[in-house]
């Protein structure tokens, strides 16, 4: 099954409203008493989509009251996080969204808000970032990889869009990696295209991304960037086992929930809980074996330290600036 | 003579909007060299270099020599028929004279209509500027009581199946964000 | 996922529900969309574009199929009960239609017209799927710089066969790639042309545009034909059996029209209109009878009538495959698989492979609904022949703004609306071509992002775009392409001088 069959199972439930009412009813001036908006700033159908779809009907159960999703797509998330800060700090509008990808949009091009500012409800699982090559190329692990890039055999790396930029960049910082020319692409697929018909030799994927380009026979994983390892490629081995420094705060990008800054902890605490139900039912656990989306729930303040640690260590290692530029041209 | 006078004024309408290519695409060319980086600058500035040397190939086309002409100039098709967005039905006998009314040519009565729609759109909402917009074109066209009633009704419908099924915010407008 | 097992899983997704509702209403309304003359594929899936946003994809864009199948069966109401083609894709119905209306064969012109519809369209579908695993294998070649050629093949294709001269098709083009640049630039955090307002910060909305093209301009050049379709009475008795019938018995003829369709559907730039012509001709070639064409001949009908739906199936695959639309109609249904976040090619027939095929099942049974509504509805059919133009503009002005406006409730899409209804208008009136346009801006950020990668992957060598024989033949086609007119005029005028 894809994706987009399980988009259209998540669309079709209805109870939602009918939980909305039973709220009012027996929580008089509790929190919730009202529809909670999540929004979600890509477009309908991506991964986050599908996973907040997915999770509004036991959530609504859950916490009582109806749960709405709004797609508030556009300038690499910017618009739609923008859209979540500026919102009543009540609990009453939370966000769906990695901290990485967006911290590092955000680094690039600053928007008008902190994205530090965001208070984190919850972490609701976890996909690694991994290294995938042609297996054309028969890449037999990183330091054969950064051998070849010594070589000039290799010039350009793949990833998604400048988010993976930073990856690479801390290949070239941290594991001497001279590659020449990052290559962006604007999705998982298009990735997987480009290093199954050998555009670019190697590149900066999402595991749950290269699960299908990899069991095809069309990517090798090369190494997993996180210390935890992937769920997706259990088999694989990380960075950190092949005696490489450990990079776990990009390592792998991390599901989360956020609320606007300010919002009370007494009600971050109740979407927290919701979540958490939600997350560790046996509904959602079977969706997400079957669905390989990996969903393991880790409260407000794992959110908020993953969110503090990006923005801490990442202009540490690597120049900002430099990383614009090298976006730019 | 209508008929030349209708020619004058097609030849102008085409300069017009040839001019218009020839001022959009050097402008959009001149602002590339303000952006900071190359590769934003590229594509924009490919794209407006080819308007600017068609719309210049256009405009200068009677002066070019006669080969340079035919290319430029020639309809080209390796179809006869019309392409397919061209749906809207052919008239029977095509006339000479646009349909006025009120002396005012209609095509040119309804894109103000629609402007006088959009506007008020903007500033009460258009929820409400909806049915003011249907009223003025049938009162504007002289429409039966009939023909007004089956618009104002089916545009209603519209926008409300609008309002409460895509849950859109059509009754935003400026003048009543002032009021609430 | 094998082939096999996403064909099953479309299977159930086409026939679930309410994805079949959204089906049998896309397919109705696309009769009544093509029935109604100064309506058509365009406006009608323009207009429906933005409501498809809480469908979710796949029945967004079933729905919109729906629409644009139905419409090649509703294009020959009009066009034989009134003369006036419904679509330009049903011209070549009116030579022949109305002459059989005329001699109070109405009803056996339109129950041969649908019949010969859905049959062409059930085996064009099929040939279709049986066809996709191939595709894959020829979408596979394809790497960054082809991508970007394809679209400028696609690009010059549009401009020949669109009517005017290939250097307003090549500005016209040009003009939505350039239009399609507002906004934060892709590779790059440069804003650009927004001149500080955030609103502009993600573009143009290309489903605004579509819907001031294909909406407001199409009503702007309705109103200045006012009054001009003629209404006369019809002869409409006889039952709808002879028409099955008397297609039947021209079973050559109408697999081989349905085929045409489908490959001319097939090559980018080629649509509906271009289709029918051709099955038309071909029908008088081969008939032993061609001087009985244009005065009533029910080949005429049926040749032109599975022709325009044969071209549906085939228009699926440049657009779906690559990203290329062959009309007016495939570039909305187009920009609604982008509205989506469904990319067009590897991606819809490998992971996606599941909704490609729900959408081609879905085609299937529309086919079957063009049938059953064909046949059992002709008697009503009239009647929406005779709607008035006059009601329809200020409806289709309302569903335009309020569509465009719910986008992005970004007032700067309600503008769009206006500003390229007017453009639209004025393009139509001097032969720019509408559809590369449209095009244009809607492959404009795919045509751009292929570009700068290919570049920067050949570290700024030019040459990256004929350094593959994929990439080299793209190249020559498109010189062929925009060469070829010019070519074969020289000829014509050296054999005139000749002879």
């Amino acid at each position: 099954m894809d994706r987009r069959t399980y988009l259209q199972l998540a669309g079709v439930g209805g109870a939602a409203s009918l939980a909305g009412c039973l709220g009012e009813l027996t929580g008089g001036g509790d929190f919730p008493d009202g529809t909670i908006t999540c929004i979600v700033p890509f477009d309908e159908g991506g991964g986050s989509d599908v996973i907040v779809r997915q999770m509004a009907d036991p959530l609504s159960e859950n916490l009582d009251t109806n749960i709405e999703v709004t797609n508030v797509p556009g300038a690499g998330a910017m618009r739609g996080i923008g859209q979540l800060t500026s919102e009543d700090a009540d609990g009453y509008t939370i966000g769906k969204f990695n901290p990485l990808t967006t911290s590092i949009q955000a680094m690039i091009e600053p928007p008008d808000f902190e994205m530090t500012d965001l208070e984190g409800v919850a972490t609701i699982g976890y996909n690694a970032v991994v290294v995938v090559a042609d297996p054309e190329e028969e890449v037999e692990g990183m330091d054969d990889l950064i051998g070849r890039y010594e070589d000039e055999e290799f010039e350009t790396i793949g990833g998604l869009g400048v988010h993976y930029l930073v990856h690479a960049s801390f290949f070239r910082e941290l594991y001497d990696m001279p590659w020449d020319r990052y290559i962006q692409y604007s999705g998982a697929g298009p990735i997987n295209e480009a290093i199954a018909s050998g555009e670019v030799p190697a590149a900066v994927t999402s595991d749950a991304g290269a699960a299908s380009a990899v069991e095809s026979g069309d990517a090798d994983v090369v190494a997993v960037l996180t210390s935890q390892g992937s769920e997706v490629f259990p088999d694989a081995e990380t960075v950190v086992d092949q005696g490489y420094e450990e990079i776990d705060f990009v390592g792998q990008v991390t599901r989360s929930v956020w609320a606007p800054h300010e919002t009370p902890d007494d009600r971050i605490e109740v979407l927290s809980e919701g979540l958490q139900e939600t997350i560790e039912s046996d509904e959602m656990q079977a969706w997400a074996d079957e669905s390989g989306n990996p969903l393991e729930y880790n409260g407000p303040d794992h959110a908020n330290e993953t969110l503090e640690e990006i923005w801490s260590d990442v202009p540490e290692l690597v120049d900002v600036d430099d990383l614009r530029d090298e976006a730019g041209d | 003579m209508p008929d030349t006078l209708a020619t004058a004024r097609e030849l102008d309408t085409e300069r017009a909007l040839l001019l218009f290519f020839l001022v959009l695409g050097s402008a959009l060319f001149a602002l590339t060299f303000t952006f900071e980086y190359s590769t934003a600058a590229l594509f924009p500035r490919l794209t407006a270099g080819a308007i600017i040397i068609g719309s210049v190939l256009l405009l200068a086309e009677s002066w070019l020599p006669a080969p340079l002409q035919r290319v430029v100039a020639e309809p080209v098709s390796i179809a006869d028929p019309d392409d397919e967005f061209d749906s809207a039905a052919e008239p029977a006998a095509a006339t000479d004279e646009l349909p006025t009314t009120r002396g005012v040519p209609d095509a040119v009565a309804t894109f103000g209509l629609l402007l006088g729609y959009l506007l008020t759109s903007y500033l009460i909402g258009i929820l409400w500027a909806t049915p003011v917009f249907t009223l003025a074109y049938s009162w504007w066209f002289g429409q039966s009581r009939r023909t007004t009633a089956i618009i104002f009704t089916t545009a209603m419908v519209i926008v409300f199946a609008f309002y409460f099924l895509v849950d859109a915010p059509l009754e935003d407008g400026l003048l009543l964000e002032w009021i609430w | 996922m094998s082939a096999l097992n996403a064909l099953i899983d479309g299977i159930g997704i086409a026939l679930s529900w309410p994805t079949l509702l959204w089906l049998v209403l896309g397919v109705t309304l696309g009769i009544i969309i093509g029935a109604i003359p100064g309506l058509g594929p365009n406006l009608g899936m323009a207009v429906v574009l933005p409501l498809t946003l809480p469908l979710g994809g796949t029945n967004g864009i079933i729905l919109l199929v729906g629409i644009y199948s139905g419409s090649m069966y509703g294009g020959s109401v009009a066009a034989i009960l009134l003369n006036v083609p419904g679509t330009a894709a049903a011209a070549a119905t009116t030579f022949d239609g109305y002459p059989l209306s005329r001699q109070g064969k109405a009803m056996l012109a339109l129950s041969a017209s649908a019949f010969s519809s859905a049959t062409a369209g059930f085996m064009t579908i099929v040939a279709l799927i049986l066809i996709s695993p191939i595709l894959i294998t020829v979408v596979l070649l394809f790497g960054s710089p082809e991508y970007f050629l394809i679209a400028i093949l696609g690009l010059s294709m549009i401009t020949i066969v669109a009517q005017g001269s290939i250097v307003k098709g090549l500005v016209a083009g040009a003009f939505g790639l350039l239009i399609s640049t507002i906004g934060v630039a892709q590779q790059s955090p440069e804003v650009r042309y927004a001149f500080g307002y955030v609103e502009l910060y993600d573009g143009l909305d290309f489903v605004a545009a579509i819907l001031g093209i294909f909406a407001v301009a199409e009503m702007l050049k309705l109103a200045t034909e006012r009054g001009s379709i003629a209404k006369q009475s019809i002869d409409a008795s006889g039952t709808p059996t002879e028409g099955v019938r008397a297609a039947l018995g021209r079973r050559v003829l109408l697999v081989k029209s349905a085929f045409i369709g489908m490959f001319i559907g097939s090559i980018p730039g080629a649509g509906a209109a271009v289709s029918n012509f051709v099955a038309y001709s071909e029908a008088i070639r081969s008939s032993k009878n061609p001087d009985g064409f244009g005065s009533g001949d029910l080949d005429g009908v049926i040749a032109a009538e599975s022709s325009n739906n044969g071209t549906v199936g085939g228009s699926l695959i440049p657009a779906l495959s690559f990203g290329i639309p062959g009309s007016g109609a495939t570039a909305v249904l187009l920009g609604g698989l982008l509205m989506h976040g469904l990319n067009p090619g590897p991606e819809l027939f490998t992971t996606e492979l599941s909704f490609t095929y729900a959408v081609f099942v879905s085609l299937f049974i529309g086919n079957i609904i063009i049938l059953v509504v064909g046949l059992s509805l002709i008697t009503r059919m009239e009647y929406l022949t005779r709607v008035d133009t006059q009601v329809l503009i200020p409806i289709v002005f309302v569903l335009a703004v309020s569509g465009a406006y719910i986008l992005r409730t970004n007032w700067i899409d309600v503008l769009t609306v206006a500003l390229f209804g007017i453009i639209g208008y004025y393009m139509f009136a001097h032969n720019y071509s509408i559809v590369a346009f449209i095009l244009g801006m809607v492959l404009g950020d795919i045509a751009e992002e292929n570009f700068l990668r290919s570049l920067e992957i050949a570290d700024g060598s030019f040459l990256i775009f004929v350094g593959s024989w994929p990439s080299r033949m793209l190249v020559a086609l498109t010189l062929l392409v925009l060469a070829g007119p010019f070519l074969k005029s020289a000829l014509e005028r050296s054999d005139e001088s000749a002879g």
